[in-house]
C-alpha cells in the first residue's frame, strides 16, 4: 500500500470515529489581552436540559499565559468529568451541571477546540450546553468576562448541542468567539504521523 | 249524657290534648338547616320538632322576612317523624336571603339562617367549600365548622357561603342516635349555624351505610335523586331504607356527579348506565366526580380498587377532578403519563384529591409510593377543608389545615384569624393549592425547545431559554403558556404545622417519594427539588410560564428566559406542553 493511501486511510478513520454520532467542532478563542497578568479561573461546564446522553470534549488547549492547577473544590459536580488541561477534558452530562475549574495566569489568548456529540433524538425538546467562563476567584463570584451579565455573569460563550442534532453558539462577551471547524485533532495528527512514520520505516526496511 | 254533651266533651278533650301537644310539649329537636335541590330559584329548609304541629317559615332579602311565608306541616316521607321540609321557590338567582322558622307565626323561634341562591346557569365563575368525613368527633366537627365560618367571614370570602360539597361519612353509623349526637346536637352551635346558612350537597360514606343501604342519611339529606334512572331504590321489606343514592348537581359552570359506591355500579346496572349518560350529557365546562372512598389516595384506609374500573369513563368524559374522603387526611394523587401509570387504571392528568379531614380521627398518609397506595403526589395528616374557586377557564383548589383542633372542647378562633395569635386558638394554614386550566393544547402545532442553560455558582441558579416556534399555517392568538410537564410545582405547597403527625419523627414534607409513580415502577415520577423560579403560574401541580401575551404568527418564534433553582443538581428534564389560553 502506498504511503499516500495509508495517510488517507488514517484520516478517514479519524473522521469516521469523530462523526459516528452527531458531533460539531468549534474552535473557541478568548481574547484576554485586556486581562494580561491577571489571576483567573477557567470554568467549563456542560449542562443538560431535556438532554439525552451527551459529552463535550475539550482538546488542543493553548494559551500564552501560564496554566496553573486544576481546582476540584469549587465545582458543583465533577463526577462526570475526566481529564485535565492542557490535555483532553471530557465533560459528560449525567448531572444537573457537570463542571471543571482550572487556575491560570492570563496572557493575551486562550484557545481550544471543543466538540460535542450525542446520539441525536429527533423529537428532542432540549439538549446540553457547553459554556466557558472566566472568573477572578475559584468560587466563581468575580466574573472577568460578561461582567454585567446578571445570572450569566462570567460566562463568555455557550455552545448548544441540541438533541435533534442541531448546534448553535451564543457569545456573551465580545472577546469570546467560537468558529465551527472540522479540524483533524492535533493529537490525531500526531498519532497519524506516528503511524505514517512507522509505515515509511517499514517501507524503507522492505 | 246526651249526644251534645258527649260531643262537646270530646271536643273539649281533643282541644285540651291539642293544646297540650303544641304549647306545652312542642320544641325544636333539629334546628333548621338547608339543602340545595335545584333549580337556582329555590332553596330547601328542613327541621324537626317533637310534636305534631304546623310551623311557620318566613323568608326575605333582609331580616324583616317579608318576601314570603309558608305554613309547613310535617312531611309525609316514610320514616320521618315530626320532620318538616319546605322548598322555597320563586327566588332570584345569586341573591342572599334570610329565613326564620317559628313554631307558629309569632310563636317560638326554632331557628334562623341565611343563604345565597345558586348563580345563573350561564355563570362562568363560582366559589364553594368542600369537606368530608365529619363523623365521630362532634367537638372537632364543631371547631372545623367554626373555622370555615370564620374563613367565610373574612373580607372577600362571603361568596363561599353559597354551597358546600361533602364526600361522606357524615356520622359514625346509620342510626338516628348518631345523627342526633354528631350532627344535630344543639349545643354544637357552630355546626348548627353553619348548616343553617350553607347547603351541604353530598354523598354517603361507608359509615352512613349498612350493607349498601341507608335510612338516616337519605332521611336528613333528601338530595334530588334521579329516581327515573333507578336512584333511591327502596330496600325490599322496608319503607325508608334505600340504596342507589347517586345523583348530580349543576352549579353555575360546575357539574358535580355523586357516585354511591356502596350500590352496584357494574356495567349494565342502573347506576352505571346513569353515570355514563350523566357525564356525557352535561354541557358544563367543569366536571367534578365525588364519591366516598378514593380510587387513589395516600391511605391509611384502603383504596377502592374496584372503582378503578370507572377511571376510563372519567377519562373519556374529560372529568377534571375526582374528590373523595374515607382516609382522614389530605392527599393528592394522579399520573400524568402512561409510564407513571405503570399499567394501573387511572385517568391521566386528573387530580384525585382526598379531603377526609372534616372532623373524624386523623389518619397518617403513606407517601412512599412503595406500598398499597400508588401515584401519591402530596399528602398531609390534618383536619382540613377545601375551597374551590372557578374563574372561567381556571379552577383553583386550596386545602386549609385547621390548626389547634380539639376533640374535647370548643376552641375559639385566633384573635388574628386566619393567622395565629400565638395561643392555642384555632387558625388556618395552607396545605396546598392546585390550579387547573381549560386551555387549548397546541403542542401539535408548535415546537418548544430549551437551551442555552448555564449554572451560576454565585446565585446557585440555572438560567436558560425556552423557544417556541409556530410551525402551523395559522397564527396563534392571545396568551401562550408552556407547562413544564414532569416537574412538581413546589410554590403552591404550604408549610403547615405538623401537629397532627403521629410519626416519629414527625412528618416534615408532604411531597411523596417518586411522586405520581408507584411500587415497582421504574418511572422516577415527577422531578422534585427543581423550581422554575420565574414561573408565571401552574397547571395541575406543574410549573407554567407565559411565553407570549400577543400570540404567535405562523412561522414565528418567541424566546423567554427560564430560571431554575436546583439545589440537588438533578438533571433537569421536562416535557414542554404549549397551551393557548
Amino acid at each position: 500500500m502506498s504511503f499516500f493511501k495509508i495517510k488517507l486511510l488514517i484520516i478517514s478513520a479519524i473522521l469516521l470515529a469523530a462523526s459516528s454520532a452527531f458531533a460539531d467542532f468549534y474552535e473557541v478563542t478568548l481574547d484576554t489581552s485586556s486581562l494580561t497578568g491577571s489571576s483567573a479561573y477557567l470554568y467549563l461546564q456542560y449542562t443538560p436540559v431535556n438532554g439525552v446522553a451527551s459529552s463535550a470534549t475539550v482538546f488542543n488547549f493553548s494559551t500564552d499565559g501560564l496554566l496553573g492547577a486544576q481546582d476540584t473544590v469549587n465545582v458543583v459536580n465533577g463526577s462526570a468529568v475526566t481529564g485535565s488541561l492542557p490535555g483532553t477534558v471530557v465533560l459528560g452530562n449525567a448531572n444537573g451541571t457537570n463542571d471543571y475549574n482550572h487556575a491560570l495566569t492570563l496572557g493575551s489568548i486562550v484557545d481550544f477546540i471543543v466538540y460535542t456529540a450525542n446520539a441525536a433524538n429527533s423529537t428532542g425538546t432540549g439538549g446540553s450546553t457547553f459554556s466557558v467562563g472566566l472568573f477572578g476567584d475559584a468560587a466563581g463570584l468575580t466574573p472577568l468576562l460578561n461582567v454585567n451579565g446578571g445570572l450569566t455573569a462570567g460566562t463568555a460563550l455557550m455552545i448548544n448541542q441540541f438533541d435533534n442534532g442541531a448546534t448553535s453558539t451564543l457569545s456573551l462577551d465580545s472577546t469570546a468567539t467560537a468558529n465551527a471547524t472540522t479540524p483533524i485533532p492535533a493529537a490525531a495528527w500526531l498519532l497519524g504521523s506516528g503511524i505514517m512514520g512507522l509505515a515509511g520505516l517499514r517501507r524503507k526496511q522492505a | 249524657m246526651n249526644f251534645n254533651k258527649k260531643h262537646l266533651l270530646s271536643l273539649g278533650l281533643v282541644s285540651a290534648l291539642t293544646l297540650l301537644g303544641t304549647t306545652a310539649f312542642a320544641a325544636n329537636l333539629k334546628k333548621p338547616y338547608i339543602l340545595y335541590q335545584m333549580p337556582n330559584t329555590t332553596m330547601t329548609v328542613l327541621w324537626q320538632d317533637d310534636a305534631v304541629e304546623t310551623n311557620t317559615l318566613s323568608w326575605g332579602t333582609d331580616t324583616s322576612y317579608s318576601t314570603g311565608t309558608a305554613q309547613v306541616a310535617e312531611e309525609t316521607r316514610p320514616g320521618t317523624v315530626n320532620q318538616h321540609q319546605y322548598k322555597i321557590t320563586g327566588l332570584q338567582p345569586d341573591t342572599r336571603y334570610y329565613y326564620k322558622v317559628e313554631g307558629s307565626a309569632g310563636g317560638t323561634l326554632y331557628g334562623t339562617g341565611s343563604f345565597i341562591t345558586a348563580p345563573d346557569e350561564s355563570a362562568k365563575s363560582i366559589r364553594f367549600i368542600g369537606q368530608g368525613d365529619s363523623r365521630s368527633q362532634p367537638f372537632a366537627l364543631n371547631n372545623l365548622m367554626k373555622a370555615v365560618t370564620g374563613f367565610i367571614a373574612l373580607p372577600g370570602n362571603a361568596d363561599y357561603q353559597r354551597l358546600a360539597i361533602a364526600n361522606g361519612d357524615w356520622v359514625n353509623s346509620d342510626a338516628d342516635s348518631n345523627w342526633v349526637t354528631e350532627w344535630f346536637d344543639n349545643t354544637k352551635t357552630d355546626i348548627r349555624s353553619y348548616v343553617a346558612s350553607t347547603p351541604m350537597d353530598g354523598v354517603k360514606g361507608n359509615h352512613d351505610n349498612s350493607s349498601g343501604y341507608t335510612t338516616y342519611y337519605a332521611k336528613y339529606y333528601p338530595n334530588p335523586y334521579p329516581t327515573a334512572a333507578g336512584a333511591l331504590a327502596l330496600k325490599a321489606g322496608t319503607t325508608a331504607t334505600y340504596n342507589n343514592l347517586f345523583w348530580s348537581l349543576d352549579y353555575g359552570p360546575v357539574h358535580v356527579t355523586y357516585i354511591d359506591q356502596y350500590s352496584s355500579y357494574a356495567p349494565g346496572t342502573a347506576q352505571y348506565n346513569w353515570l355514563v349518560s350523566d357525564l356525557a350529557a352535561t354541557t358544563k365546562p367543569w366536571k367534578v366526580v365525588v364519591f366516598h372512598a378514593s380510587t387513589y389516595s395516600a391511605g391509611s384506609d384502603g383504596d377502592d380498587t374496584n372503582m378503578r374500573a370507572l377511571e376510563p369513563i372519567f377519562a373519556a368524559n374529560n372529568v377534571d377532578l375526582t374528590w373523595h374522603g374515607h382516609s382522614h387526611n389530605y392527599a393528592r394523587a394522579g399520573a400524568y403519563t402512561t409510564s407513571q401509570a405503570g399499567g394501573d387504571s387511572i385517568a391521566l392528568n386528573v387530580p384525585h384529591i382526598t379531603s377526609g379531614g372534616g372532623g373524624a380521627p386523623i389518619y397518617q398518609p403513606d407517601l412512599s409510593n412503595n406500598g398499597s397506595w400508588p401515584h401519591v403526589i402530596t399528602g398531609w395528616p390534618s383536619y382540613e377543608f377545601m375551597t374551590f374557586d372557578v374563574q372561567d377557564k381556571t379552577l383553583t383548589m386550596t386545602a386549609y389545615q385547621v390548626t389547634n383542633e380539639s376533640t374535647t372542647a370548643i376552641v375559639p378562633l385566633s384573635a388574628n384569624f386566619p393567622a395565629t395569635d400565638g395561643t392555642s386558638n384555632l387558625f388556618l394554614e395552607k396545605i396546598e393549592t392546585t390550579v387547573l386550566n381549560h386551555f387549548t393544547n397546541v403542542s401539535n402545532q408548535v415546537t418548544a425547545t430549551a437551551g442555552n442553560i448555564v449554572y451560576n455558582r454565585a446565585s446557585k441558579l440555572y438560567t436558560g431559554s425556552l423557544t417556541v416556534t409556530n410551525n402551523g399555517a395559522s397564527a396563534l392568538s392571545g396568551n401562550l403558556d408552556v407547562v413544564l410537564d414532569g416537574i412538581l410545582y413546589l410554590q403552591n405547597i404550604g408549610t403547615p404545622s405538623n401537629m397532627y403527625s403521629t410519626a416519629s419523627p414527625k412528618i416534615t414534607s408532604m411531597v411523596a417519594t417518586r411522586p405520581a409513580s408507584s411500587k415497582g415502577n421504574a418511572d422516577p415520577g415527577l422531578l422534585t427539588g427543581v423550581t422554575l423560579t420565574n414561573a408565571t403560574g401552574s397547571n395541575n401541580g406543574e410549573p407554567m410560564i407565559r411565553v407570549s401575551s400577543s400570540g404567535l404568527a405562523s412561522g414565528a418564534s418567541v424566546t423567554v428566559p427560564i430560571t431554575f433553582s436546583n439545589p440537588n443538581n438533578a438533571k433537569i428534564t421536562f416535557n414542554p406542553v404549549t397551551y393557548q389560553e
